[in-house]
């Protein structure tokens, strides 16, 4: 069973990228932005974590199902 | 192979566009204050050969296109052109020049409506009257170019990094 690295990869960059965002947004005087996209963010970021479970449950249903 | 280098290509394109469009409205913060302040001095300079040297207005408005830099000098040019016409009135000129810098120039209408009013006194009533109208868009000037200087510093280095990073984040999500 190969490890997907690259989705790993794209959601920690991802999350790195918000930071840096929320960093200088916040540094502007512009908290509320920033909030917004740090919401904006972790629900981008979940809707590809749920892919990924989906497709998780699926192999341990298929799996079950002699 | 041909899939990852579009794919390449079109993060570049995106990346470079958002990039653009930061610096683009960065530097529309950056000029506004600079271009303040050469408004300021242009005026001063007005004032000068208005009180001092008694220029006629026309003559005035083409020595200050020939000595100030393009935004502000692209202004008194259009003016002076447009005086140069037979039967227009300062107050006209005056308008037509402040639309070209309004154009040309990072400043918005909220710096131009105190030089605006300058049109109907110029040329018309006496010295120190002129003078004295000069002087009150003059400090007014002042205390934009005060807000305008702070607001480059909020907002310059932000729209920046802004148009990188989310141009990185759209990448980020389409791959």
């Amino acid at each position: 069973m190969g490890i997907n690295y690259a989705v790993i990869l794209q959601v920690a960059v991802f999350g790195f990228v918000v930071a840096i965002l929320h960093k200088i947004l916040e540094k502007s005087g512009r908290e509320e932005y920033a909030q917004v996209l740090v919401l904006l963010g972790v629900i981008v970021v979940m809707f590809t974590v749920i892919r990924w479970m989906n497709e998780l449950f699926s192999t341990i249903r298929a799996m079950f199902q002699f | 192979m041909i899939v990852l280098l579009l794919k390449i290509a079109a993060s570049a394109l995106i990346i470079l566009a958002t990039t653009i469009i930061g610096f683009d409205i960065a530097r529309r913060y950056r000029d506004r204050p600079q271009h303040l302040r050469q408004l300021q001095s242009a005026l001063q300079g007005l004032a000068t050969e208005i009180s001092y040297g008694a220029t006629p207005l026309p003559e005035a408005f083409a020595s200050l296109a020939t000595t100030h830099r393009p935004p502000i000098a692209d202004m008194f040019q259009v003016a002076a052109s447009q005086l140069a016409r037979p039967g227009t009135t300062a107050a006209v000129a005056w308008q037509a020049g402040l639309e070209t810098l309004l154009k040309r120039s990072a400043l918005g209408q909220r710096d131009l409506a105190v030089v605006g009013q300058l049109g109907t006194v110029l040329g018309l009533s006496d010295r120190l009257d002129q003078e004295r109208h000069l002087l009150l868009a003059l400090q007014h000037l002042q205390r934009e170019e005060v807000l305008a200087e702070q607001e480059r510093q909020q907002n310059e280095r932000m729209w920046r990094y802004l148009g990188v990073l989310s141009g990185l984040l759209l990448v980020i999500v389409l791959v």
